[in-house]
C-alpha cells in the first residue's frame, strides 16, 4: 500500500485537491489507519495554531477605521483615479492577481466531524453504498468545484493624479473610546504658543479636532490616540467628563490627568471654566 | 463597487492578518487603512479587491519595516501616564499566552509566517505560492511543516516556563 504524503493530506484538509484525486485519497483513507492518524495529527496541528493565533487578535474597530479612511482620503484631495487599461496591463510584472473569490477557512470543524466518523466507523464507511459513505462524501464536497477560475488580471498600484479644485476641508478628526475605563491622548509636535482646548462632554469617547494648517496623522490602539502633524495649528480635544481615568500629554509633557472625579491640570492653563480648560503650549 | 460594504467585509480580515504578521496594532491599523485609502483612488472590480488590498498592505509592511520599528520604539518608551489598575490573574495568563504566540511567530521564518497567516485568511494555495515564491504543488508540504514548527516552538516555550516556575 502506498501511503499519502504529508503535503497531499494537508492539501486535502485545505480543500486544494482536484475531485478525482480527492476521491482516490478518501478511498485510501478508508483502508489505511496510518494515513488517517496522520490526517488527524495535521488537523490537530491546524486547530492548535488557529486557536493560538486567535488568542492574539484584537477587535478591528471597523466603524472608526472606515471613518479614518474617509477622512484620510478627503485630506488627500479625494478624487478617485480612473484605472486605464494600459496602466493595468503595464504593471503585470509587479505582482500576480489572484482573481478568484476567496473563501474563509476553516472547513476544519466540518473536516473534524467527518474525520471522527471516518476513524470510528471505517468498516461501515468501506461500503460505497452505505448512507454514512454518502454523507461523508457530501460533507467533504468542495464548493464551486466546477466553477472555472477567472483569468488573472494584473492591477497596478494606484498612481496619484492631480486633485481637482476643491474647497478647503477642515483637517480630519480622530476619535478614541476608553479601554478599561482609561483614555490617553498624546499630542506631538505642537507649535509653541498654540492653543490646546479641552472641552468636557457627555460622549462615551474622546475626539481630537486639529485646526488651522494641521495635516494630522493619527495612531491608535485601544484607549490610546496619538496625533502629530499639527504644524502651526491648535487642537480641540473633547474628553468624556465621566471617564474614570484620562490623560493628555503635549510634546511629551503631562498637561491633564483625571483619576476619579478630579481634574489635575498640570499644563500651562490659559483659561478654564466648568466646561473645560484651554492650555497654551509652552514656548 | 460598494466601498463601505467591501470595507466592512474585508477590513477585519486584513487588520487581523496584519496584526498577526507585525505584532503591532498601530502598524496594522495604519497599513490596513492606507491600503483602503489607495483603493478609494483606484476603483476595481469587486472580485479583485481582496487580493489587491492584501498585496498593497504586504508591500507597505515590507517597505515600512524600518519606520515601523522606529515608531514602535517611540511609543513603547513613552512613559505610562495613567497608572493601570492591577490585572486579575486570568488576564495576566492571557497576556502571557499572547506574548508566547508572538515570540513563536517572531522565531518562524518570514516564509513560514506568510504561509500560516495567509492560510488562516483563506487564501488559496496558488495565491500563497505567488506571494511566498514557491510552486503551488509544494504549498501543502510547506504548510504542514510550518504548522508543526509553530506547535513545537510553542510547546517548547511552555515547557521552559513550567521549568522556571
Amino acid at each position: 500500500m502506498t501511503h499519502a504524503v504529508e503535503g497531499t493530506l494537508q492539501a486535502y484538509l485545505d480543500e486544494e485537491m482536484a475531485p478525482a484525486d480527492r476521491s482516490a485519497l478518501e478511498s485510501h483513507l478508508l483502508r489505511c489507519d496510518a494515513c488517517r492518524e496522520q490526517l488527524e495529527d495535521l488537523l490537530r496541528l491546524s486547530s492548535e495554531v488557529h486557536a493560538a493565533l486567535s488568542e492574539t487578535d484584537l477587535v478591528a474597530g471597523t466603524a472608526m477605521a472606515l471613518q479614518q479612511v474617509r477622512l484620510r482620503h478627503g485630506a488627500l484631495g479625494g478624487a478617485p483615479a480612473a484605472a486605464s487599461g494600459a496602466a493595468r496591463r503595464e504593471a503585470a510584472a509587479r505582482w500576480t492577481a489572484f482573481g478568484r473569490p476567496l473563501r474563509l477557512t476553516p472547513a476544519s470543524l466540518l473536516k473534524a466531524a467527518a474525520l471522527a466518523v471516518l476513524v470510528a466507523g471505517a468498516a461501515s464507511l468501506a461500503v460505497p453504498g452505505s448512507p454514512l459513505f454518502a454523507w461523508l462524501r457530501d460533507a467533504l464536497q468542495r464548493p464551486d468545484a466546477a466553477a472555472p477560475a477567472p483569468q488573472p488580471v494584473a492591477t497596478p498600484e494606484p498612481r496619484l493624479t492631480p486633485a481637482p479644485e476643491q474647497p478647503a476641508a477642515p483637517p480630519p478628526a480622530g476619535f478614541i473610546t476608553p479601554m478599561d475605563g482609561t483614555i490617553q491622548i498624546r499630542v506631538i509636535g505642537v507649535a509653541p504658543g498654540a492653543e490646546i482646548q479641552v472641552r468636557y462632554t457627555n460622549e462615551a469617547g474622546a475626539g481630537v479636532f486639529p485646526s488651522g494648517d494641521a495635516d494630522p496623522r493619527y495612531r491608535t490602539r485601544p484607549g490610546v490616540i496619538e496625533v502629530s502633524g499639527l504644524n502651526s495649528g491648535g487642537v480641540l480635544i473633547e474628553l468624556p467628563r465621566n471617564v474614570p481615568r484620562a490623560s493628555i500629554e503635549v510634546n511629551g509633557e503631562l498637561y491633564l490627568l483625571k483619576a476619579g472625579d478630579g481634574w489635575d491640570l498640570r499644563g500651562p492653563v490659559q483659561e478654564q471654566d466648568a466646561g473645560g480648560v484651554t492650555f497654551r503650549a509652552r514656548t | 463597487m460598494d466601498f463601505d460594504a467591501l470595507f466592512q467585509k474585508l477590513y477585519p480580515s486584513l487588520f487581523r492578518y496584519l496584526h498577526r504578521l507585525t505584532g503591532d496594532a498601530d502598524t496594522a491599523e495604519d497599513v490596513a487603512q492606507e491600503a483602503f485609502v489607495r483603493l478609494l483612488r483606484q476603483p476595481l472590480p469587486e472580485d479583485e479587491v481582496r487580493p489587491w488590498v492584501f498585496t498593497v498592505a504586504m508591500n507597505l509592511v515590507r517597505d515600512g519595516a524600518r519606520k515601523t520599528e522606529r515608531r514602535h520604539r517611540l511609543l513603547t518608551t513613552a512613559p505610562a501616564l495613567v497608572t493601570p489598575t492591577p490585572l486579575p490573574d486570568e488576564r495576566v495568563e492571557r497576556a502571557e499566552r499572547i506574548e508566547a504566540v508572538r515570540a513563536v511567530l517572531d522565531r518562524l521564518s518570514e516564509r513560514d509566517r506568510q504561509l500560516l497567516l495567509m492560510r488562516e485568511e483563506g487564501f488559496k494555495y496558488e495565491e500563497i505560492a505567488a506571494v511566498v515564491g514557491v510552486a503551488p504543488a509544494s504549498v501543502g508540504t510547506l504548510i504542514a511543516r510550518a504548522l508543526r514548527r509553530f506547535v513545537d516552538l510553542y510547546n517548547a516555550r511552555e515547557i521552559t516556563d513550567d521549568a522556571r516556575s
